[in-house]
C-alpha cells in the first residue's frame, strides 16, 4: 500500500474519522503521519486479535488445521482426477466468494467431476426442462423483484441457453460456456454419488418429450457433507428438525454466481499455468490469498485470507465501514501497488498477532492459522447481535476513544454484549445455544429459563 | 439502466459479460444478475461482498450504507406479505 503514497494517505485518512474507527484514540489519528497511523492501527488490530486468541479454547485451536485440511482435500482430488494441484486449488478458491465452505467443497467436487468426464455428456431433455424453468423464473425471481431498479424485462437466460445447448459439453472451450452447461447439468441430475430423489425423474410424468438419457434413471440429491477442520468429512448437512422428526431433510447445495464458476473452470483449463490461474483469481486480495493459503498452508509468505468476519474481528465490531474499507468499498485502490483498500493493514495485524502468539507459545504459528482460529470465534460470538447490541458495542469503543476507558475494558464490554446476545438467542430458541460457552456461567440465564420449563 | 459498451471500459469483460455478449444479450445490471444467478438462485441475503463481485460499472452502491445493505428486504416471507 505504501508503494503508492497517494492511495496510502487516502486510506489512512479514512481511519482518522472517530465515528468509523473509534478503536483508534485521538493521539493516534490527529496530527500524525500516515506511517505512524498505520503502525498504531496495526497495533490496535493486533491487540484485538490477541484478545480472541487469549480466549481460544481447545475446540477453537482445532481451527489451526483448517488450511491444511483444505490442502489435503484438494491434493486428493488432484491425484484422483489427474489434475494439476494448483488448478484444483484455484478452482475451489474461485468458487469461494460468499460460499459456505461445506458447499464450496461439494460444488468444487461436482465441477471437477463434470469437467474431467465432460466428453461424454450431451444436452438432454432433463437439462432442457431445468433450463426452461430458469427462463420462466426470470419474470418473478428474487433478482427481478428486488435488486434491479427499473425492470427492463430483457430476455436473458433464454438466449444464453439457446447459445450453449447445441454442443456437447466436450466441444465447449470457453470457461463461461462450460460453467453454465455444468451448472444446468448438475441442477438437472444432481450428485451421482447420492441417492435418487424420491419420485424421480422429477419431470412431470405426463411430459411426452421427456426421455431419460442413457443409463441415468433420475435426479439424484444435491446435498453436501460437513467438512471438519482437518479435511475429513462428516454427515450430510440437514435442515432444522420439525417438531417430531428425528432428523431434518438433507440440505440442498446452491451454486455460486456463474462468474465464479467460470473462473473455477478457467483455473482447471489452465492446467497449472500460473499466469492463467492468477488471472482467474482476479485482482482482489481475498480469493488470491485463499488460493495461496490452501495450496501452500505452511508457506512463510504470510498470506492472510480475510472476509467480512476476519476484518470485523480486527476491530471487534460489526458497526462502521472497517470491513467495507478492507474490501475496497469506499477506500482507494492502487493498481500500481496491487493494493485494494485497507486490506493490507489488517493482514499486517494478523501477521503481527501470529508473531506474538508464536513467541508466547514457543511454537511457530502462522498468520493464516491465527485467522482461521479468530474467524470461527468471531462468527459464533457475533452471530446473534441485534441493532441495539451493535450500538452498545460502538458506544463501548466510543468511550475508549473519548475517555479514560482502557482498551481491555472496551474489549471485555464487547465480549459481554455479544455473549449476552447469544444467551438471549438461546433462550428464544434452545437450538441456537452454542455448544461451548467460552465462560462458565455466561449462560446462567439460559439455564434458569430451562429449569422453569 | 443502460449498459456500457466494452470499448468505454478500462477493464476487460468478465466471463458473465462475455456469455451475455455471445448470446446477443445487452450487458446491464439486470441481465448480468439474471445470468449470474439463473432461476431464483440469488442469495437470500445480499451483502457488500456480493455487490463487489459485480463489475464496477454495474454496481449499485446506493443499496449500502457504510457497507451495510439497506435495500429492500430479500426475505421471501416479507416479499409475499
Amino acid at each position: 500500500m505504501k508503494r503508492d503514497p497517494g492511495v496510502f494517505d487516502t486510506n489512512m485518512n479514512l481511519m482518522r474519522n472517530p465515528d468509523d474507527y473509534p478503536f483508534l484514540r485521538p493521539n493516534m489519528t490527529e496530527g500524525t503521519s500516515s506511517d505512524d497511523l498505520a503502525r498504531y492501527a496495526t497495533d490496535q488490530i493486533t491487540e484485538n486479535l490477541l484478545y480472541f486468541m487469549d480466549r481460544a479454547g481447545p475446540d477453537d485451536w482445532e481451527g489451526m488445521k483448517w488450511y491444511l485440511g483444505a490442502h489435503d482435500i484438494e491434493n486428493e482430488w488432484a491425484d484422483q482426477y489427474g489434475l494439476n494441484d494448483a488448478s484444483v486449488s484455484g478452482a475451489v478458491a474461485a468458487l469461494s466468494p460468499q460460499a459456505d465452505w461445506n458447499i464450496n467443497v461439494h460444488l468444487g467436487k461436482q465441477l471437477i467431476d463434470h469437467f474431467v468426464n465432460r466428453g461424454n455428456l450431451e444436452w438432454d431433455p432433463n437439462m432442457e426442462r431445468v433450463a426452461r424453468r430458469m427462463t420462466a423464473n426470470e419474470a418473478e425471481g428474487r433478482i427481478k423483484r428486488i435488486l434491479i431498479k427499473g425492470k427492463e424485462g430483457v430476455p436473458t437466460m433464454g438466449p444464453i441457453i439457446d447459445y450453449i445447448k447445441n454442443k456437447p459439453l466436450g466441444e465447449l472451450t470457453d470457461p463461461e460456456d462450460i460453467a453454465m452447461w455444468i451448472r444446468i447439468r448438475e441442477e438437472a441430475w444432481g450428485d451421482p454419488n447420492q441417492p435418487l430423489v424420491e419420485g424421480t425423474p422429477h419431470l412431470p410424468a405426463d411430459d411426452p418429450d421427456f426421455i431419460p438419457p442413457g443409463d441415468v434413471t433420475g435426479e439424484r440429491g444435491h446435498g453436501f457433507r460437513l467438512v471438519r477442520p482437518d479435511g475429513t468429512f462428516g454427515d450430510y448437512k440437514r435442515n432444522a428438525r420439525y417438531k417430531d422428526e428425528e432428523l431434518g431433510d438433507i440440505t440442498d447445495s446452491t451454486w455460486n454466481s456463474n462468474g465464479a464458476v467460470a473462473n473455477a473452470v478457467e483455473s482447471l483449463l489452465a492446467n497449472g499455468d500460473r499466469l492463467r490461474i492468477g488471472n482467474a483469481m482476479g485482482n482482489r486480495h481475498k480469493v488470491r490469498s485463499f488460493f495461496n493459503n490452501k495450496l501452500m498452508p505452511f508457506s512463510l509468505r504470510g498470506d492472510v485470507t480475510m472476509d467480512t468476519h476476519a476484518l470485523e474481528g480486527g476491530v471487534m465490531s460489526t458497526a462502521g465501514p472497517a470491513a467495507a474499507h478492507g474490501l475496497a468499498d469506499g477506500s482507494a485502490v492502487s493498481n500500481r501497488a496491487g493494493s485494494w483498500g485497507t486490506y493490507p493493514l489488517f493482514a499486517d495485524g494478523y501477521r503481527q498477532a501470529a508473531r506474538h502468539v508464536s513467541q508466547s507459545t514457543g511454537r511457530l504459528i502462522l498468520p493464516n492459522q491465527v485467522q482461521s482460529v479468530v474467524w470461527e470465534m468471531k462468527r459464533k460470538l457475533f452471530e446473534n447481535l441485534g441493532r441495539d447490541d451493535v450500538a452498545e458495542i460502538q458506544q463501548a469503543w466510543r468511550e475508549y476513544h473519548d475517555s479514560g476507558r482502557t482498551m481491555r475494558s472496551a474489549q471485555d464490554e464487547v465480549w459481554r454484549i455479544a455473549e449476552r446476545a447469544n444467551a438471549r438467542a438461546a433462550i428464544a430458541d434452545p437450538k441456537k445455544r452454542p455448544k461451548r460457552p467460552s465462560e462458565p456461567g455466561i449462560f446462567d440465564a439460559w439455564d434458569r429459563a430451562q429449569r422453569k420449563k | 439502466m443502460p449498459g456500457i459498451e466494452p470499448s468505454e471500459r478500462s477493464e476487460p469483460p468478465d466471463g458473465t459479460e462475455r456469455l451475455l455478449m455471445k448470446a446477443g444479450v445487452p450487458v446491464t445490471r439486470e441481465t448480468y444478475l439474471l445470468a449470474s444467478y439463473p432461476g431464483n438462485s440469488a442469495p437470500k441475503k445480499w451483502t457488500l461482498e456480493h455487490e463487489l463481485e459485480l463489475p464496477e460499472h454495474l454496481r449499485d452502491m446506493s443499496l449500502f450504507d457504510r457497507g451495510t445493505y439497506i435495500g429492500p428486504s430479500l426475505s421471501d416471507d416479507e416479499e409475499s406479505a
